[in-house]
Parts: structure tokens; C-alpha cells; sequence
């Protein structure tokens, strides 16, 4: 049992109930209730659940081509919670993700954090309620710079990289002073702003290049906004800068660099030099840029990049709870947390390791055991994969 | 670029020696003299000069049956560095690899460090017939150095990819009649045939070299084993994602497969691929080798020996998949007598790893090819 909060236990119980960990310890020295159903587990590991920290799954669809700037447009009113790209998720091990629209925008529009939860009616059976704001949903801000935001035809769209830190910077300057008349009308763009500038919803930076990655920490300093940098492909080489107030980062592994220009510098060492100096590692799917199934996978590349095990394993998980505010109730096997966490047949960074069971809330929502479950993680005839996380970009680009 | 002389001997000192064409054996020595293994054994006597070079696991280079690595650069800009398909025309069987092969594209040394040795070069299947496939190894050097095998098969695709929306077929059934054509004018053409294309194609209907035809749906599949036994042509299926339909038909057929990625993303046609394929292939004992092929986007190039560790992991098994990449590779490229294994006699191209080379977590730590150190460990970044 890997808790990922506390040192590994060689052979642990765990005890869940109303959706919940009630307790975590060695076998023997937990208390099981009275009545309690059992799962043998004998001969496998459990860890907590991967929470996938930028994911398309479902097909989210935020900001069109009428601008570059779309703080009012809600990722929620887009996904779809039947889409068979949870179930695959599921499949890999993921019980939380932060669906986001895509990066062709400055601001694409607001995230939605979902409990990977079995058979959904709507989307609220996913979502994780607003305590604060009732009827609303627990989420983000997404943001990009760098090449996918920049239209060169003209209109709306920035040109260049120097127009787009532009348009932001301006767009803050009006939020602060919506915020400071006391006469202002309600206005859904500016509130989400505020939520932003009060450091109420994190906004997620997809950033790529080391000169990109600076002007996201300098409008970071001038607004103070929280932020967490996704893909930062640079990041060893922008260490200095990310590493002076710990910048979080959310990263992306990929078998080989390049295919867009301002990836070209990314590297599989970049988990290993964040984690040498102490910034704050998250690693996510991209889905479908990488494959959700294939995390686990992905976090044994940043080992071979030089990362340690224990911090590759916190980045699929408790690092990853932390970068949507979400560490209080998931993120690692802790008392009082949801009961969110994945059979394993091996150590989660071996070549043959499987992904046996997936638990949300303290139900399974994954089991390798089931014909349907199966086809869904191994993929074959009869098998109808998510077609629409790839949509969510080309659909926001105007295509 | 390692800059040391190369020593007339090189020895490579292996914890776990993987020959593949024989057990693993532990602790031997891989001696090389000119490009070849010239013995293999326990304690060695090393000459005065030779170099040695370490690792815990030694296998033979892999070696990938389609690859698009120098010709479809990591800048992915048009006009620069993406030679891996002209769209003028449908049939363009003239246009060969090895005449837009950048040796010097970084991503080759980023492949060639991680293991591979020998690729097959092909293009993005974005035309029914793209062009000819040429064999090359990953050495240092022009294009014409790294040569195997110039002109080593056709490559065509059928079903979505090459269908266009004008200039080109737009319906399967164009496709099939357009390749279909294309055969019966060369067969019909003057025995020498006037233009490469001509000649090329007559190569194909002589049976001298294969045509390698990407299909994945399983009818496309059919297609391609139809229009290959028309014309009684060697036929190779690439990409094949629902090979496991219609196992009985490519046997039938006696065709080789090259297997698609295993991290191939499961869209539009590939909707249906599976991890298992692979392990399903071998147990039917059926040929087929594994590839990396084009991708459009990111990752610009795909890594051979991660695609083969996905398919061990869900059916293959590690000695199945190291087999397929090596020694089951180079017979279906005809390169089987020198490449593919480790054995005195053949040329020295080996892998070295810190752990078994499959596992996520291992590392390869050198690349030999013709008894050229070229690399020294997983080039980490290339810019």
C-alpha cells in the first residue's frame, strides 16, 4: 500500500465507508467493523487515484472564434459525462480530473473538476459542488500563450506574443477596476475575473517555451493570481524563474520532442529537475494528446528521467489534488478523505503492472474482471473509444 | 558526437547477453573487429588498445519496419523539414525515401540512442501509392552511408487517409480501381517500361519487391489481399488495426503484417485497435514486424522499443516483443543474414541498457552500429 501522505506499508488494510477512508494502517492493526463486505487484495498494491490534472475527455468545447478572451464561457455547459473516455480513464487509473477547453485561446473559459463516478446522468453527478456559490461547480481558468493562441489573420485574435501578454494584461486591469466601483452592474466575465484576482479559482496556464513560461510568472507578480503551469515544456530550462516562489507545474510526457515548434525543447529529464528544486510536480494526460490509460506509464518515464518514485507517484496524485484545491478530500489513502484509489497487480512503474480495480467515492467504477471493463482498457473489436476529445480543439479553432 | 577514435577492437561486456537468435546468457563478452561480431564468450582475452564498454543488458539494435524519422522533422514545418509525403498526385510510386532522408534530422539520433538501429523508411500514407520504401541504418553519415536497400517495396494505403475530396480518389472503391489500373498499364507496358514509375511496378508484378499497403479497417484489409492475389503480387499489410478480424484471410494469404503503434491513437479507423493485436498475432504464428509510422502532431517521431514494450505488456510477452523487433524484423526485410541477432558473423548492432530493456524505468545506455559507438545513452534533449 502506497498512501503517497505517508510511508509505503507492506500489508495494509483499508476501511471505507459512506464513500469515505475511515482508516489506513498494517493489517491487524486496523479495526474492521462488524459486517463489513472484504475485497481480497492479497498480492496486489493499492494506491490512491491518479487525479488528472488537464484532460479533454468528453469533448469539452469552450471558447469560439468570436475572441481570444473568454472568461464567461463555462467548460460545464460542454462536456459530455457519457463519453467513453471516462470509463477509459477509469480504465488507467484516474478517479479526478480537471476537463478543460482547449488552448487556442488566451482565456478559453472556465474548468470543471469531476469525481470519475459509473454511470452519470448529467454532469452535476459528476461535479463537485461550489460550497460557496450555490448551483455552481468547482473548477478553473484556462489559459495559454505561446503559438496555439496567436491567429495571424487578423481580427480579434492576438498576432503575435507581445499583443497576447497585451490583451491579458488589459483584461486584468479592467477586472480590477470592475471589482473597485462600487456601481458596478453584474457582469458574469468580470465576477469569474475576480474569482480569479481573489485567488478563488486557479488559473491553469498551458505554457510551453522558457521566454512563454516567464511572461506567465510576470503577470503572475504584477496581478497575483494563482496559477499552475501545464506542459511547461522548458521548465528545466526556466528552472530559476519557476523555482523562486515554487511555481506548481503540471507537465506532460511525450516519447520524443518537437512536432510543434515551441515543444521542441521539451525533456524527459524535466520531472527530475523540478523535483531537484523543490517545485511543486504534477503530471497529467493531455487526453487525448497522450492516452489516460497509459499514466502510470507515463510517471515510470519520469523515473527514467531521473525523478524519485515517491515523487512520481505524489505528481499522479497528491501534487496533482493540490493544484485544484481538491488535497482536503482526495489525493492520497488518508482518514477522512474519499475513498478514491486503484487496485494494482504490481508496482505501478513495472512494465507488466495492470490497472485490476478503480474506486470513487467508495464505489468501483473499474474492473478488469468485466468483459466491458476490459475492452475498454485493452481496446479490440466491439470497442467504441472517446471520439471527442480530439473535437474540443478543432471545434474552438472554428473548424 | 563522440568525439574518440575508433579503436580497431571493441568489446562490449555484458551482465545478460539477449542474442535472441539463442538463450540469454550472463556475463560474456561481445568482441568486434570491423564492423562484425567476431567472438562471443565468457572472459575474453582483450587486446592492447581495444576499448570496453559496460552495460547489464545487451540486445541486438532494433530494427523498425516503417519509420518516418528524417524525413518528417521535429520542426513540423512544411517546406523545411516535412518531406514525408507529396500530395501532386495519387500514384506516385517514383518518389523514393532515401532521396528525402535527413540523416541529420535530430530526431534520428533521438530514436538511435534510445536503441534502433535499422528503419525502414516510409511515408505519411496520405496518397494510394506514396512512393518507395528505402531500408536504411541509423549511421553517421549521408544518406548514401546509411543505405541498405534503396528501393526495398512500395508503399500505398488504402481507406481514409489517401481518400481526398477532389485530385485524388474519393471513395474506397476509386481507390482499388485507381491501383487496379495503374497494374494492368504497367503489366501491359513494354518489357523495359519507359518511366521509373513503369519500372517500378513491373518490379511489383515480377514479384522482386513487395507492396507494402497500409489498411487498418478489416474490409480495407480484404482490399488489399483482393488486388494482391489479382496480380499476384508480394503483399505486405501495414498498420492492420483490425487484423485480428480476419486472422484466417492473411494466413490464407501467407502476408506479412507490419504492425501498427501501439500508441496509435484509437480514432476514425483505428477506432477498434487493441494492445493485445501483437500477442495475438504470435499466437496465431502468423509473421509481422512493429513500426513507428507518421505522425502527424506530437510525439513527431514514435519510439520503436516503447511501442514493442505496450504490446509485451498486454500479451506479447518481453522475449516475444525483443524477437520482433530484431530477428523477426530483419527476415521479413530480407537482412536476416546480418542483422537482427547476436552472432560472430553478422554486423555489430547492438543496444545496451542498465535493466531489462523493456521496463519503463530502464534506460539505454549505448548504441552500436557496424561497431560504431554512435551513442552513449538517451540523447535527452534537442534543443
Amino acid at each position: 500500500m502506497l498512501p503517497v501522505s505517508a510511508p509505503e506499508i507492506a500489508r495494509g488494510t483499508v476501511v471505507v465507508a459512506n464513500g469515505k477512508i475511515v482508516a489506513v494502517g498494517p493489517d491487524g492493526s486496523v479495526t474492521i467493523p462488524a459486517g463489513a463486505r472484504r475485497v481480497n487484495a492479497t498480492g496486489k498494491w493499492i494506491v490512491p487515484g491518479i487525479v488528472d490534472t488537464h484532460s479533454h475527455v468528453g469533448g469539452p468545447a469552450g471558447a469560439d472564434s468570436s475572441g481570444p478572451l473568454a472568461p464567461e464561457v463555462r467548460v460545464v455547459d460542454s462536456v459530455n459525462p457519457r463519453s467513453p473516455g471516462f470509463l477509459r480513464a477509469a480504465a488507467g487509473g484516474v478517479t479526478t480530473l480537471n476537463v478543460m477547453p482547449g488552448s487556442g485561446h488566451l482565456m478559453s473559459g472556465q474548468t470543471i473538476y469531476l469525481k470519475n463516478r459509473r454511470d452519470p446522468s448529467t454532469i452535476a453527478d459528476l461535479a463537485i459542488v461550489d460550497p460557496k456559490r450555490p448551483g455552481r461547480f468547482l473548477g478553473g481558468m484556462k489559459m495559454a500563450n505561446g503559438t496555439n493562441s496567436i491567429r495571424t489573420g487578423g481580427g480579434a485574435f492576438p498576432g503575435t506574443r507581445g499583443k497576447s501578454a497585451a490583451l491579458v494584461r488589459d483584461l486584468f486591469v479592467r477586472a480590477k477596476k470592475w471589482m473597485a466601483d462600487p456601481k458596478r452592474e453584474p457582469d458574469e466575465a468580470m465576477e469569474s475575473l475576480a474569482e480569479i484576482l481573489r485567488g478563488e479559482r486557479i488559473v491553469h496556464h498551458h505554457t510551453h517555451r522558457a521566454d512563454d513560461i516567464a511572461t506567465v510568472l510576470r503577470l503572475k507578480k504584477e496581478f497575483g493570481f494563482r496559477v499552475v503551469l501545464h506542459h511547461a515544456s522548458e521548465a528545466a530550462l526556466a528552472i530559476d524563474a519557476i523555482a523562486e516562489d515554487k511555481t506548481p507545474c503540471s507537465i506532460i510526457m511525450l516519447d520524443s520532442p518537437g512536432g510543434k515548434l515551441e515543444a521542441m525543447g521539451i525533456s524527459p529529464v524535466n520531472g527530475a529537475a523540478l523535483e531537484a528544486r523543490g517545485v511543486p510536480i504534477a503530471l497529467h494526460s493531455d487526453d487525448g494528446i497522450t492516452d489516460s490509460r497509459l499514466l502510470f506509464r507515463n510517471a515510470a518515464f519520469m523515473v527514467r528521467g531521473g525523478m524519485s518514485r515517491a515523487g512520481a507517484l505524489r505528481a499522479l496524485t497528491l501534487s496533482g489534488a493540490e493544484m485544484l484545491d481538491l488535497a482536503e478530500r482526495t489525493g492520497s489513502l488518508t482518514p477522512g478523505k474519499d475513498a478514491d484509489f486503484v487496485l494494482l497487480s504490481g508496482d505501478p512503474f513495472a512494465l507488466m503492472t495492470k490497472v485490476e480495480q478503480t474506486w470513487v467515492d467508495g464505489r468501483k467504477v473499474f474492473d478488469r474482471d468485466d468483459p466491458k471493463d476490459r475492452l475498454a482498457a485493452t481496446g479490440g473489436l466491439g470497442n467504441r473509444p472517446d471520439v471527442n476529445a480530439h473535437t474540443c480543439c478543432a471545434l474552438e479553432a472554428g473548424e | 558526437m563522440i568525439l574518440v577514435p575508433a579503436p580497431a577492437v571493441l568489446v562490449i561486456r555484458a551482465e545478460t547477453l539477449l542474442p535472441v537468435s539463442g538463450p540469454a546468457r550472463t556475463g560474456v563478452d561481445v568482441m568486434i573487429e570491423n564492423g562484425k561480431i567476431a567472438r562471443i564468450g565468457p572472459n575474453l582475452v582483450i587486446p592492447i588498445g581495444a576499448r570496453v564498454v559496460a552495460a547489464k543488458v545487451v540486445t541486438p539494435g532494433f530494427v523498425d519496419c516503417w519509420g518516418t524519422v528524417g524525413l518528417a522533422g521535429a520542426l513540423n514545418v512544411r517546406g523545411t523539414d516535412q518531406d514525408a509525403l507529396d500530395r501532386s498526385g495519387p500514384i506516385q510510386p517514383e518518389v523514393r525515401a532515401l532521396d528525402a532522408f535527413n540523416p541529420r534530422e535530430p530526431l534520428v539520433r533521438w530514436v538511435r540512442s534510445r536503441g534502433v538501429t535499422t528503419v525502414l523508411l516510409g511515408f505519411e500514407p496520405g496518397e494510394v501509392v506514396q512512393g518507395t520504401m528505402s531500408l536504411v541504418k541509423l549511421r553517421d553519415g549521408t544518406a548514401d552511408a546509411c543505405a541498405l536497400v534503396p528501393e526495398w517495396g512500395v508503399a500505398a494505403a488504402l481507406g481514409p487517409y489517401s481518400l481526398r475530396d477532389s485530385g485524388a480518389p474519393g471513395t474506397r472503391g476509386k481507390q482499388a480501381a485507381v491501383l487496379r489500373e495503374e497494374l494492368i498499364k504497367a503489366r501491359a507496358a513494354a518489357s523495359e517500361g519507359a518511366t521509373h514509375r513503369t519500372r517500378l511496378l513491373k518490379r511489383l508484378l515480377a514479384r522482386e519487391i513487395p507492396l507494402v499497403l497500409h489498411a487498418d479497417r478489416a474490409q480495407d484489409i480484404a482490399t488489399a489481399l483482393r488486388l494482391a492475389n489479382e496480380f499476384g503480387l508480394r503483399v505486405i499489410l501495414a498498420g492492420a488495426s483490425e487484423a485480428t478480424a480476419v486472422l484466417d484471410e492473411i494466413r490464407r494469404a501467407k502476408a506479412a503484417v507490419f504492425l501498427h503503434p501501439a500508441m496509435d491513437p484509437a480514432e476514425g479507423d483505428k477506432e477498434e485497435m487493441s494492445f493485445e493485436t501483437a500477442g495475438r498475432l504470435a499466437d496465431a504464428g502468423l509473421p509481422f514486424g512493429l513500426t513507428t509510422g507518421y505522425v502527424a502532431y506530437v510525439p513527431k517521431t514514435r519510439v520503436l522499443p516503447f511501442e514493442a514494450a505496450i504490446f509485451a505488456a498486454y500479451g506479447l510477452g518481453e522475449d516475444r516483443a525483443l524477437r520482433a523487433m530484431t530477428l523477426d524484423a530483419a527476415r521479413l526485410l530480407g537482412i536476416d543474414g546480418r542483422v537482427g541477432s547476436i552472432e560472430v558473423g553478422k554486423d555489430a548492432d547492438l543496444a545496451l541498457f542498465d535493466g531489462p530493456p523493456l521496463e519503463p524505468t530502464t534506460r539505454c545506455v549505448g548504441t552500436v552500429i557496424d561497431g560504431v559507438a554512435v551513442e552513449d545513452g538517451e540523447i535527452e534533449r534537442i534543443r
